[in-house]
């Protein structure tokens, strides 16, 4: 077999293996991203069989909808969870999947890929020859005897993976492919890893593993514990496929129709407002903005738009004291804009950092590290009693934002561009706000993914910062005007970020004072609601709280609870309490001439928010696997992922608190509803000729539900038939 | 005086644990809010620090080996209740058979002291000693009891199991569980008095693990791991200090050591924005952290070379002040690239002095009476330190220049882009 054509399989056989960033810059992602082409329903059922799990809404899922009141509890649609076991790898097979051997298999794969790894000191070094060093190495504590991690050593030194493949005699093409998934299946966040590192790593990262590396040290792995084995003739491994699908999608389905419905009948009328606002305030599309904007629109002088929270600003950012360009932007987009600047850490944060830095590595220092453990343990006294009994945090307000620096060629049409697809080119308030958002939690190893997903998990102020500068600068207002967008000269912008564990609105230099106290009041408003306290003074201790305790672990709620995605003018869901449920994208169908911003939309934001939708579906349904598992027994390694306790596999996907509240089902599992409110003809022109959108709709990877405008009646597209009335 | 009563050393260890268990118990509290585990949780970890304080102010043998064979079943059922995954029960296996093995020795010989001498009362000042073959067993039994609630172990070690359990249970069981041997030692020393031979095992049995240990630490890239492992480590080093006769630096590390422990659990989660915030703000190059660890080395042995001429503690605690003081000064005052990790040097050293003055403080404090005389410890436990140190770094030359050059090319072309099959 020729190295192409191993790579080739590689292809094929990670096709079912979702990628994962990096904990600091976490991104809700869809594990199935490559299997679009597919039905929703197969891919799905064959992602289970190939983890030995049912990915189906479970019985307790549809008790809960009915204990919301969105429907009956009509009882079970057939068996959806019946015991599935993973086909296994060579060894799992020879062995059996539960058996000490294959355990140990796995323990030993995921120990040397952890210790090799995170060791790595430069990006491009290869893993192997790391991996070799560290089997042969006495000290090792990859959990096998020396001799036989020599075997596996040897092994590794004198077989490519074409020659380890090559030794699993008789298997054809279609066996391999399958072999090889089994291995990605057996460590589901090593996969996923390397699929990232392989397959969505812009930047170098030390600890990038590709997918030809982990399959050779898995395989190998396998083999060579099979030594005495090496003249048998293994069986390939079963594809069998589960009898659960149908039962599956029954059942997923029927959730589906208690959770959208609501959703539907609350996304009904026009309702007038906004007309005469005085501030027009741009928030994410993220569904936590929804409640902050329903409360803003209590006033009437207050017009809402949602927008994608990087405010179509697709920016690399250097910020002032950091050695490191951060992406801000979805993933799915390539960067085309740098930006340098901010206001910096304070040279005493500088200074704190460099100590706690040196000190983290000097406390597992041999040399340092017994005197300085007990020495700081004696002054840390009052910080544990501080940080456990009282934790606090500094309040938001205003805050000085430095300045920035944009570096793009024609600045003015990253500022059009923005204006238009939010459909803001005219009628402008005196005092228009670009808020985005960020979150705040102590001790949380995926504190990233409760950060904007519009901003490759990074919190979302810089972005809505830049746009201001952008148009309030007088001659990229001039380029507009000669395009048509007539900003009034007592027009000024602003920017603020929505610290969503807190509900509290930073704003940035440059707002007014009255503005403050608008969102304020927002803040009491959405901060009661939450925590069902009376007094917002006491709702506003109790999120801070939330947001500074380091033994909370559910310090928000985060996206849970995602459910549909509505493309239409806000005056359609004004007022309507959407739950938190539902990203909200401004669109005007009627300025939106030639469709080219309702197709931008159901192309990236809609996609973006297929891939989150997603990420809680299958960390809903498979929370030990596909999701992170129980936070509490999290394990960081390094500053790109974390283990539960000391199983050695990487933990994707988001943990168990961010779906449930321990007692119930906090997110339900069902895939995004897309009501779009647009000519019917318009949304399925772009449906058959987007590649992106086709996909996902005739995959039914989303619902798509269109109406003609606020007056008309929501029709469901059906894939193969077309639109059929709700 | 009762069976429970606060002599010097009981008081200090029943607040420090009370203190670290409370921390604890309200982060349990927290952690598993509306869960239906809280309670049960919560209500074990409060269970095992009651047996931890209980033990901390025992008065008599027979009271003193019962808490500690309370805390042991305690800290199983601790373990067995946080279980959230197979591996977690294994490790309250594992716990189990450890304690078994130490604390049925410990029965045996209590009873037996007991069976020959009728009951001692153990005082703190007034205790009556056990000679002969019952006081050689009982310390005998005592060691290897602490041994085993130390898991003094190089593999599989009932300490390390224990992050299969929630952070908050690693935390209780690293700060208030696994160092109760100093104690335990302690009181038997007064007992018994000290057996050179059985000291002269268990400094080698320390010195061996700590050896051992040293490149493990560094082999560990898991946080939780690294501070599980760490704590065996360190567990080494306490019962090293108590097997050299240096009981006061024991007991100051077991309550140092439980706070800073406790401490790093609990804040285990932030580090992945800790060590990201920190990768992007100190863009320095490894010089700076490198030219930072070997002025931080330099520090200790400064700092032992300090105490070793026994330096009066009120001037220790002047340095301690002024240490960081002058270093704030320094920062202020210049731009430079070093400063952080010239603040960092001398932050390190003012505590490390500091630190040396507690250890007195604390000396003082359970033994007023005390005179010192001898060798400091800081001489014997340095030496042992630099030999950690020195393993550590002969593994880490090892593990990356172990493959020849030819072998290592070889295996980097398997990685690389342009491998061509043969």
């Amino acid at each position: 077999m020729i190295r192409q054509d191993i790579d080739e399989l590689i292809d094929e056989s990670s096709s079912y293996v979702g990628a994962m960033w990096p904990l600091d810059r976490a991104v809700a992602v869809n594990p199935l991203l490559d299997r679009l082409d597919d039905d929703f329903a197969n891919a799905t059922g064959e992602l289970g069989r190939q983890l030995g799990l049912s990915l189906w809404p479970a019985r307790a899922h549809l008790a809960e909808a009915s204990r919301r009141g969105l429907g009956p509890d009509v009882g079970d649609e057939g068996v959806v969870d019946e015991p599935l076991v993973r086909p296994g790898t060579v060894l799992e097979r020879v062995r059996g999947v539960e058996s000490k051997e294959a355990r140990r298999a796995r323990r030993i794969v995921g120990q040397t890929l952890l210790e090799a790894v995170s060791t790595k000191r430069e990006p491009d070094a290869g893993v192997v020859p790391r991996a070799v060093a560290i089997l042969e190495d006495p000290a090792s504590w990859v959990e096998l005897p020396l001799p036989k991690r020599r075997d596996i050593g040897a092994l590794l030194r004198t077989e490519s993976l074409e020659g380890l493949v090559a030794r699993l005699k008789s298997f054809n093409s279609d066996d391999v492919t399958a072999e090889l998934s089994a291995h990605f299946a057996r460590t589901p966040g090593w996969s996923a890893w390397s699929k990232w590192s392989d397959l969505w790593r812009r930047q170098a990262h030390p600890a990038a593993l590709s997918r030809r590396e982990f399959l050779t040290i898995s395989l190998a792995v396998d083999l060579a514990l099979l030594g005495e084995m090496a003249d048998v003739v293994f069986a390939p491994p079963s594809r069998a496929v589960p009898a659960s699908t149908e039962a599956g999608m029954r059942r997923l389905t029927l959730l589906e129709s208690m959770v959208h419905a609501p959703l539907l009948r609350a996304v009904r009328t026009e309702l007038a407002g906004g007309a005469t606002a005085r501030w027009q305030i741009v928030t994410c599309i993220d569904v936590r903005s929804e409640p902050l904007r329903r409360a803003l629109e209590q006033r009437d002088d207050v017009q809402t738009i949602g927008f994608a929270g990087f405010f179509g600003v697709p920016a690399t950012i250097t910020a002032e004291g950091e050695g490191e360009a951060r992406e801000s932007l979805p993933v799915l987009l390539e960067p085309s804009v740098a930006v340098r600047g901010g206001r910096g850490p304070s040279d005493w944060a500088d200074s704190v950092a460099a100590l706690s830095g040196t000190f983290a590595e000097l406390t597992h220092e041999p040399g340092a590290m017994f005197a300085l453990a007990e020495g700081t343990g004696w002054f840390a006294v009052p910080w544990l009693a501080s940080r456990t009994l009282v934790p606090r945090r500094k309040q938001s307000g205003l805050r000085d934002a430095g300045t920035w620096v944009v570096e793009s060629r024609d600045r003015a049409t990253l500022a059009e561009s923005a204006l238009r697809t939010m459909g803001l080119t005219t009628n402008f308030a005196p005092e228009v706000v670009f808020v985005g958002h960020a979150s705040r939690s102590r001790a949380n190893t995926h504190y990233s993914t409760l950060d904007c997903g519009a901003c490759a998990g990074r919190a979302g102020g810089t972005n809505a910062i830049i746009l201001a500068e952008l148009l309030n600068d007088e001659e990229i207002r001039r380029t507009l005007a000669q395009r048509g967008i007539d900003i009034p000269s007592a027009t000024r912008f602003v920017a603020g970020e929505h610290n969503t564990t807190t509900e509290e609105v930073t704003l940035f230099a440059g707002a007014s004072s009255d503005l403050g106290r608008i969102f304020d009041e927002a803040t009491d408003a959405v901060s009661t609601s939450r925590t069902g306290q009376f007094r917002p003074s006491r709702s506003r201790r109790a999120l801070r709280r939330r947001a500074s305790d380091w033994g909370e672990t559910r310090p928000e709620w985060g996206l849970a609870g995602n459910a549909a995605f509505v493309v239409a003018p806000r005056s359609s869901s004004r007022g309507a309490d959407l739950r938190g449920q539902c990203f909200l994208h401004s669109y005007d169908s009627v300025a939106d001439v030639d469709g080219s911003i309702l197709r931008s939309i159901l192309s990236a934001p809609v996609v973006v928010a297929q891939w989150i939708n997603a990420a809680y579906y299958f960390s809903t349904v498979a929370p030990d696997v596909l999701g992170a598992g129980d936070k509490t027994l999290l394990n960081p390694v390094g500053d790109f992922a974390s283990i539960a306790g000391d199983d050695p596999d990487l933990k994707l996907g988001l943990p168990w608190q961010s779906v449930a509240d321990g007692a119930r089902p906090q997110h339900l599992p069902v895939r995004l509803l897309v009501a779009v409110e647009a000519p019917l003809t318009r949304t399925e022109s772009i449906v058959r000729s987007e590649p992106v959108v086709r996909r996902l709709v005739e995959g039914r990877w989303i619902r798509l539900v269109g109406r003609d405008s606020a007056a008309g009646e929501w029709h469901e597209w059906i894939a193969g038939t077309g639109w059929e009335l709700v | 005086m009762g069976p429970w009563a606060g002599d010097r050393l009981g008081s200090l260890l029943a607040i420090a644990s009370l203190f670290v268990g409370l921390c604890v118990c309200q982060f349990v509290a927290r952690q598993f809010e509306g869960e239906s585990r809280r309670r049960r949780i919560l209500a074990a970890s409060l269970a095992t620090i009651g047996g931890v304080v209980a033990t901390d102010l025992a008065q008599s043998l027979s009271v003193l080996v019962a808490c500690w064979m309370i805390t042991s079943a305690l800290t199983v059922t601790l373990l067995r209740v946080s279980q959230v995954t197979r591996t977690a029960g294994s490790s309250a296996r594992n716990a189990a058979l450890t304690f078994v093995t130490g604390d049925s020795v410990l029965l045996l010989a209590t009873v037996s002291t007991y069976a020959l001498h009728g009951g001692p009362t153990l005082t703190a000042n007034s205790f009556t000693p056990v000679h002969g073959v019952s006081g050689i067993l009982l310390l005998m039994a005592g060691t290897l009891a602490a041994v085993a609630r130390a898991g003094l172990t190089v593999r599989s070690s009932w300490v390390t199991a224990t992050i299969n359990a929630p952070t908050s249970t690693s935390a209780l069981l690293h700060a208030g569980v696994v160092n109760a041997g100093a104690l335990l030692l302690w009181r038997l020393h007064e007992m018994a008095g000290g057996v050179a031979a059985i000291d002269a095992a268990l400094a080698i049995i320390c010195g061996a693990v700590l050896v051992a240990l040293a490149p493990k630490i560094h082999a560990r890239v898991d946080l939780k791991g690294q501070l599980a492992t760490s704590t065996v480590s360190q567990m080494a080093f306490m019962l090293l200090a108590m097997a050299l006769g240096f009981p006061v630096l024991a007991i100051s590390h077991l309550i140092g050591h439980g706070v800073y422990k406790a401490s790093r659990f609990m804040s285990a989660g932030g580090a992945i924005e800790q060590r990201a915030r920190l990768r992007r703000r100190l863009d320095r190059g490894r010089r700076l952290e490198i030219f930072s660890r070997g002025v931080g080395a330099v520090g200790l042995l400064g700092v032992a070379l300090l105490v070793g001429t026994r330096v009066h503690p009120e001037g220790l605690a002047a340095m301690g002040v002024f240490g960081p003081a002058a270093a704030v000064v320094w920062w202020l005052r210049t731009k430079s690239p070093i400063r952080g990790p010239l603040v960092t040097w001398l932050a390190e050293v003012a505590m490390l002095i500091a630190y040396a003055w507690i250890v007195s403080m604390v000396g003082q404090f359970l033994r007023p009476d005390a005179v010192v005389t001898g060798t400091s410890p800081w001489w014997s436990l340095g030496v042992v330190t630099t030999l950690v140190a020195l393993r550590s770094v002969r593994r880490e030359r090892a593990a990356t220049l172990k493959t020849s050059p030819s072998t290592a090319r070889a295996l980097r072309a398997q990685s690389s882009e342009d491998w061509v099959a043969a």
